[in-house]
């Protein structure tokens, strides 16, 4: 919607805040421009340097400093953001959090754009990558608030690239794009659809650790064996050298997308163990592409994923949209054309893409970019309401006259006098409703003719409005999956994926435990978890509302009912909120988590405990002969290699490369519950089987009457639930058979004994060794005198001090209540 | 929840027909989230079977995003088509709940 | 002298004793035997201070009145004066010095029943600091809480309180009178004669006169055999106080015809095609099995029919939805039906009717898993704090299980007693563990007792012989209340 009183040409801002290059765009209505920064380049890399005396630069002249004084220079810090990881700037003395670097870029921007274009820029619109999660979200806003902006608003990426490609694309070519974008260190994929002037998202996919500065290290590697001694990624003080190779490779890369050959050549030679290793080597076009290719594929395959879950094979694509550095590389191009078989949008800068589309997404919500000029309105006052961007040719227009005694007609003049509204009648409360005719893929302003009572013409504030015809979008889509998790381990779903925001939704829950008065131990938490999955352990805890025996004004028993509110705002923001009707008390503070730290020691050993899980589920897999399930695995462990390099660079001080394992362990996670559970049927059902043998036998033998013909009932019951492949029932129904067979073992005074000599076995766990010593001789005693009753009472009694096996209640997030 | 299921369907929210084509959801939308910005009497409440509901912006943006998506909008439209008649009118009271108290606790001395 | 007083004395309190037991003819006797003896005693009372007065000791008749006064008149002055001018603290020590067994657990219980109308902060206060104090938990407790919460507004809450009174052990008369009256209020309130008249029939709280009266009136409304006839009632109603506010009830009874009974609503046969009768059954869905059964057919009937298969088939191609929508729209639509079903069966604790289909299925699966799942996590967590060293107060752990042992009482009625047998090893487990610790490492016999008892009960229920048998050793045992040691009866 556009806003009240629009300055007569409005400027929409987008700004694209990547990983390695940032841009800004404006739109006027009309074109869209790149705005060019000092360097007069379209891209600023997104690099920020702090000297000693603690003054900033931004931008390529920071860059330079990547190679000379890495420690003071930081870059790629967005791959950080909502961590909350600080980066330290030892010259200057201090530590800036991601979102404040990222403010720096912002300002930079910003002041290019009061230098090309004189305004002083209040509002735009950030791009985010379409898997960003809500702390990322928040610290990008978070970082916009620092830079000065008064407002933004965030726009996935891969749908300002759409938006921008479909901008100006010809006729209403209804069909299915891709958005492919390959950036720094992300990589997006996006089915997108138009029709009818109307773009939408129908998925997205992608991978937030893959792009250019994969290649860079495959590069890098390669040139590093070539040199007379090896760095290596996991020894700290190699770090200083591979940097400064890194950065020549990157070069030696962006130069063969051009050129065929490539010379990397350092001014100064690399101290490596202490030596001085001198570097001149030439790299070829075919050799970079060699080592590229497999990323590339890792990129298509996950695009083609995305193809298969929407039902489009390759070859059913309108078009395919390459974004972002690496796509520039020939090989690049070549590849994705063959093997999505679909033409490349031609025509389009693949750097400023989505800066572009950021700014045109700006007009569609409406967000002028100029601070407001609140000059005196020189006439009748009218609040309107309008899409500043119409798909439509002929949208409403809504009114208000502020005031009594409101004009008694309105009708609207298009400039170019092609057409003219017909009267529409203004209600004497000052409203009015009527609609405009725009002319297709044009900037259409309309003067406002006002009509009084007494005839006259009435001069109105504002006195012409402007509406833009050409392809819109709706409000921004939530990219993931929000949710509550809940005490059993699933998640109840409060906003699907997609959903448009700003959204809220409300819910009733209810607590599985009791909140007791003044009790500061007990808690009831309200984990908020974002995800696609439905078991909330395979999701991500991105906040939690806690309600705290010492915060409620009385007891909250068992069973209380909780309304639980989850709201997001444009920006992402989340807020929610937990009235409790028992008590009538309304509890709001949710802490907002950061993406949890990822230290190389915790993640070597998640990696082990997966190892090892990893081998107990593919020996018992190839001992059934379950191919599908050794399929999964097979995979599992070509990611487990990869993490196991990821965390060797973590060890040499690389932050990003030990997120990226973290999200690589969870994923494995996944994966291996899931073939787990593929793998655990056939053993249930053999497991049931046994139950119902040894059952029947035991009960037929020791067991009574009534409890021979439970038994039957209980065996009809795991039969059907068998059939029905119900793996719940069938595990209760069998904990049933045991007890009853248990039931008619302890008859036997065999029974006793035997739990006497396995619980005696296990004493080295007791809680009180003495005692259960004393316990054992005692039990030992009857067990010589035959004395049935006397051994139980012992057996119970050892049985108290040994530890219990606790059912493990974290998959739940320690949620404190269910549906 | 049982009555939202019907009451919420953007067909209803929207006040189109299920028929409206893509262009006719996306006008209508527009120009509620208007009305509803300038507070305009006619935009607070729409018709349902179940009798009146309050319209909000935000049901208003969540039922022209779902009426975008073809396949959100196939579910929709099938329980728009198969729904009873929409009418005005005041949302039908809850079942009368038993015979008035004849004595309250309070007059009883048992409550505050 | 002192010994007519005494005698007085005694013969009202046995008067009041044998009263509260009885619910025939005898509670008018008694109730004028009392009368008899409280004349008596006024009298008696009143003679004293003129003596002492007349021989010039007026200061000391002030507190020789009060001492002689109050045992007999406490229970007015707490109902007419302390209640509604708030006086918890007064009211708490006026009973204090009543001479039954265990005067404390009266005190609390009057002290919170003058919460229960007049509601202070302060009184609050003071009621939970004296109730906080006293171990084993015991009825007299229970009762305070409850009417701490009825002083709230919270009458659900102290309904389900009361009412579990009725499984301890540990019985203060007077107190239990307190509660049955509150329940006998409470269910006039909210006019659930049935619920009050069952209560009177089962004589499951001692009767105050207002109890007894109101206790008259639900017979007469139900119209049962037996009923009390007029005059009884005028009597009955003389008894109880309060009379201006029961006069209209006392009216009512004159006129009040017996209660039609009423017909359960029968779900409308709605004939036309299968997808529009579905909606219109999932609209028409209320509390009744009658409602569920037919929205469930409805719905299986409407998500199998080749009708709207076709139809959602051929939108799906016009409006250019993608592969397997029509598959994808029946599951989702199916889904979240049962969502609604679920919810409603859940809420009226219905079972799953009987049909085969999209919904049927799911509902069934998702009613007896669910409720399974919810009652596993519940125990668990209610004996996983145990392990986890969280002790809560005597009363949190006595409601957190009257919560779970309600949950479970409705998932075994909505399910039957082939669910009953899957829920109740794990509830007795937990439960059994939990009351075994109350028992041993927190002294709170009366409750563990009560948990213990229940858990026999349910053993019985399924036949687990190993339970029946540890169960009953555990509810044999004697406990020590403050009123004395009880032995417990288990054939009662
Ligand atoms: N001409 C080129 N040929 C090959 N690679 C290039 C070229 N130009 C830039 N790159 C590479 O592209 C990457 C940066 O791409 P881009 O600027 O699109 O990323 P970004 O938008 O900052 O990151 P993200 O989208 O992940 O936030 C770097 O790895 C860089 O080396
Ligand atoms: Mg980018």
């Amino acid at each position: 919607m556009a806003d009240p009183n629009p300055p007569v040409t409005p400027l929409y801002v987008g700004i694209d805040l990547g990983t390695t290059n940032s841009a800004a765009a404006v739109f006027d209505g009309e074109r869209v421009s790149v705005v060019r920064n000092a360097q007069s380049a379209t891209v600023t890399p997104s690099v920020v340097r702090l000297d000693k005396q603690g003054r900033i630069t931004v931008g390529t002249r920071a860059r330079r400093f990547l190679e000379q004084d890495p420690s003071n220079t930081a870059a790629e810090f967005k791959r950080l953001m909502g961590t909350g990881q600080g980066i330290a700037f030892p010259a200057a003395g201090t530590t800036k959090k991601p979102e404040e670097l990222s403010a720096e870029v912002l300002k930079a921007l910003r002041q290019d754009i009061f230098d090309q274009l004189g305004v002083n820029i209040e509002r735009a619109v950030i791009s985010v990558p379409a898997l960003f999660e809500l702390p990322q979200s928040a610290a990008t806003s978070e970082a916009a608030r620092l830079a000065g902006f008064a407002r933004v608003e965030l726009l996935q990426e891969p749908i300002a690239s759409a938006l921008a490609a479909g901008w100006r694309a010809d006729g209403d070519g209804a069909g299915s794009w891709l958005v492919f974008d390959l950036g720094g260190g992300t990589f997006d994929a996006s089915l997108l659809e138009t029709r009818d002037g109307l773009l939408r998202v129908v998925g997205h996919d992608g991978d937030n650790f893959l792009g250019g500065r994969d290649f860079d290290w495959a590069i890098t590697e390669h040139l590093a064996a070539q040199l007379s001694v090896v760095p290596r990624r996991n020894e700290p003080g190699h770090a200083g050298a591979l940097r400064a190779l890194r950065l020549a490779a990157e070069d030696a890369k962006i130069e063969l997308s051009r050129n065929e050959r490539a010379q990397v050549t350092l001014a100064n030679p690399l101290r490596i163990d202490d030596q001085d290793v001198e570097v001149d080597l030439e790299l070829d076009r075919a050799t970079v592409e060699r080592l590229c290719a497999p990323f590339v594929d890792r990129a298509l395959d996950v695009s083609l994923r995305l193809l298969a879950t929407h039902g489009l094979g390759a070859g059913k694509l309108a078009k395919v949209v390459l974004v972002g550095g690496p796509t520039v590389m020939p090989m690049v191009r070549a590849r994705v054309a063959a093997r999505l078989d679909a033409a490349l949008a031609e025509g389009h800068d693949p750097m400023t893409l989505v800066a572009q589309g950021a700014a045109l997404y700006a007009a569609t919500a409406g967000l002028d970019g100029r601070a407001h000029a609140t000059a005196a309105p020189t006439g009748r006052q009218i609040w309107l309401q309008y899409p500043a961007v119409s798909s439509d040719l002929t949208p409403h227009v809504v009114g208000k006259f502020i005031g009594a005694n409101p004009p008694t007609k309105i009708r609207f003049a298009r400039a170019d006098g092609g057409w003219t509204s017909g009267d529409a009648s203004v209600a004497p409360d000052g409203t009015f409703l009527t609609s405009v005719t725009l002319l297709p893929r044009r900037a259409c302003t309309f003067a406002i003719e006002a009509t009084g009572a007494d005839g006259k013409r009435v001069e109105t504030s504002p006195p012409a409005l402007t509406i833009v015809q050409g392809l819109t979008i709706g409000d921004p889509p939530l990219s993931r999956t929000l949710g509550v998790a809940l005490a059993n381990g699933m998640v109840q779903t409060y906003l699907e994926r997609g959903a448009p925001l700003p959204a809220r939704r409300t819910f009733t829950h209810y607590t599985v435990e009791t909140i007791a008065k003044g009790s500061e131990g007990s808690v009831l938490r309200i984990p908020i978890v974002q995800g696609e999955l439905s078991q909330a352990n395979l999701c991500r805890l991105v906040g939690t509302l806690d309600i705290g025996g010492d915060a409620v004004t009385d007891t909250v028993p068992v069973g209380a009912a909780v309304e639980v509110t989850i709201e997001l705002d444009r920006g992402g923001r989340l807020s929610a909120r937990a009235l409790v009707p028992l008590i009538g008390q309304v509890f709001e503070h949710v802490a907002h988590l950061l993406v949890p730290d990822a230290s190389p020691e915790a993640l070597e050993i998640a990696m082990r405990d997966l190892r090892r899980q990893l081998a107990e589920l593919r020996t018992d897999a190839f001992r059934r002969g379950l191919a599908s399930v050794i399929e999964k695995l097979d995979h599992v462990e070509g990611r487990l290699a990869e993490a196991e390099k990821d965390i060797d660079a973590a060890h040499g001080g690389d932050a990003d490369a030990a997120q990226r394992a973290r999200r690589a362990l969870l994923d494995v996670d996944g994966t291996m519950a899931d073939a787990d559970l593929s793998r655990k049927w056939p053993q249930l059902e053999d497991s049931a089987r046994n139950t119902a043998i040894s059952a029947s036998s035991t009960v037929g033998m020791h067991g009574t009457d009534a409890e021979r013909s439970l038994l039957q009932e209980v065996l009809a019951a795991m039969e059907k639930a068998r059939r029905d492949k119900d793996a719940p029932e069938l595990e209760r129904q069998m904990r049933l058979a045991s007890r009853l067979s248990t039931a008619a073992f302890n008859r036997t005074s065999e029974a006793w004994e035997w739990y006497f000599a396995d619980a005696s076995s296990e004493i080295g766990k007791a809680r009180d060794l003495p005692k259960a010593n004393a316990l054992v001789a005692e039990g030992k005693a009857a067990v010589e005198r035959g004395d049935t009753t006397e051994l139980r009472r012992v057996v119970k009694g050892l049985w108290a001090l040994l530890p219990e096996d606790s059912e493990a209640r974290k998959k739940g997030f320690d949620s404190g209540v269910r549906s | 929840m049982t009555a939202e299921r019907v009451a919420d369907n953007p067909f209803f929210v929207l006040g189109v027909s299920p028929e409206a084509s893509r262009i006719e959801v996306e006008r209508e939308a527009q120009k509620l989230l208007g009305m509803l910005e300038l507070g305009f009497e006619a935009a607070r409440a729409y018709p349902t079977p179940l009798g009146d509901r309050p319209r909000t912006a935000e049901a208003v943006r969540a039922a022209v995003a779902a009426l975008r998506d073809p396949y959100q909008r196939l579910v929709a439209e099938l329980w728009a088509r198969h729904a009873p008649p929409v009418r005005g009118g005041a949302a039908t009271p809850e079942a009368a709940a038993g015979e008035a108290p004849v004595v309250t606790r309070r007059a009883l001395g048992w409550c505050p | 002298m002192a010994l007519v007083y005494i005698v007085l004395f005694r013969l009202h309190r046995k008067a009041i004793d044998a009263r509260r037991l009885d619910r025939t003819w005898r509670f008018f006797s008694w109730s004028v035997i009392a009368g008899l003896a409280a004349g008596g005693l006024i009298t008696f009372a009143v003679m004293f201070v003129a003596l002492l007065v007349a021989i010039g000791l007026w200061w000391f008749a002030i507190p020789f009145a009060m001492y002689l006064f109050l045992p007999a008149f406490e229970p007015l002055l707490a109902r007419h004066l302390y209640a509604p001018l708030g006086l918890a603290q007064l009211a708490y020590w006026s009973a204090r010095a009543d001479t039954t067994k265990d005067p404390e657990g009266y005190a609390l219980a009057v002290a919170a029943r003058v919460c229960a109308q007049r509601r202070t902060g302060k009184a609050e206060a003071f009621v939970i600091a004296r109730r906080d104090k006293r171990k084993p938990l015991g009825d007299a407790e229970v009762v305070a809480t409850a009417f701490l919460a009825a002083g709230r507004g919270d009458a659900d809450t102290a309904r389900v309180l009361l009412r579990s009174t009725h499984a301890l052990v540990e019985v203060h008369p007077r107190v239990r009178e307190l509660a049955g009256e509150w329940l006998a209020v409470d269910a006039a309130a909210r006019g659930a004669w049935r619920e009050l008249h069952e209560d009177a029939l089962a004589t499951r709280w001692p009767a105050s006169p207002l109890t007894f009266f109101l206790e008259g009136v639900a017979a007469r409304k139900l119209g049962v055999p037996h009923a009390p006839r007029s005059p009884e009632m005028i009597a009955r109603w003389l008894l109880a106080p309060n009379r201006r506010a029961t006069r209209k009830l006392r009216a009512l009874v004159y006129i009040a015809p017996p209660l039609p009974v009423v017909a359960v609503p029968v779900a409308r046969d709605v004939r036309g095609a299968a997808m529009p009768r579905a909606v219109e059954a999932h609209l028409a869905l209320s509390g009744t099995p009658g409602a569920l059964a037919a929205a469930v057919g409805a719905w299986d009937q409407a998500l199998g029919d080749p009708d709207v298969r076709a139809w959602l088939a051929r939108r799906a191609l016009e409006l250019d939805a993608p592969l397997g929508a029509v598959e994808r729209a029946l599951r989702d639509v199916a889904t979240a039906v049962t969502d609604d079903l679920v919810r409603a069966a859940d809420a009226a604790r219905l079972g799953a009717p009987a049909s085969r289909g999209l919904v049927g299925d799911a509902l069934a699966h998702r009613l007896r898993h669910g409720r399974l799942d919810d009652l596993e996590a519940a125990f668990s967590r209610w004996e996983g704090r145990r392990t986890s060293g969280q002790v809560l107060p005597a009363i949190d752990e006595w409601r957190e299980f009257i919560a779970l042992r309600t949950a479970y009482e409705d998932a075994c009625r909505a399910g039957g007693t082939d669910l009953r047998r899957l829920a109740f090893p794990h509830a007795y487990r937990c439960t059994n563990r939990m009351a075994v610790w109350l028992w041993n490492a927190r002294d709170e016999l009366p409750l563990a007792h009560a948990m213990h008892r229940w858990l026999l009960r349910e053993a019985l229920a399924v036949g687990d012989a190993e339970a029946i048998d540890l169960c009953t050793r555990n509810a044999r045992l004697g406990v020590n209340t403050r009123l004395g040691r009880i032995e417990p009866d288990l054939t009662k």
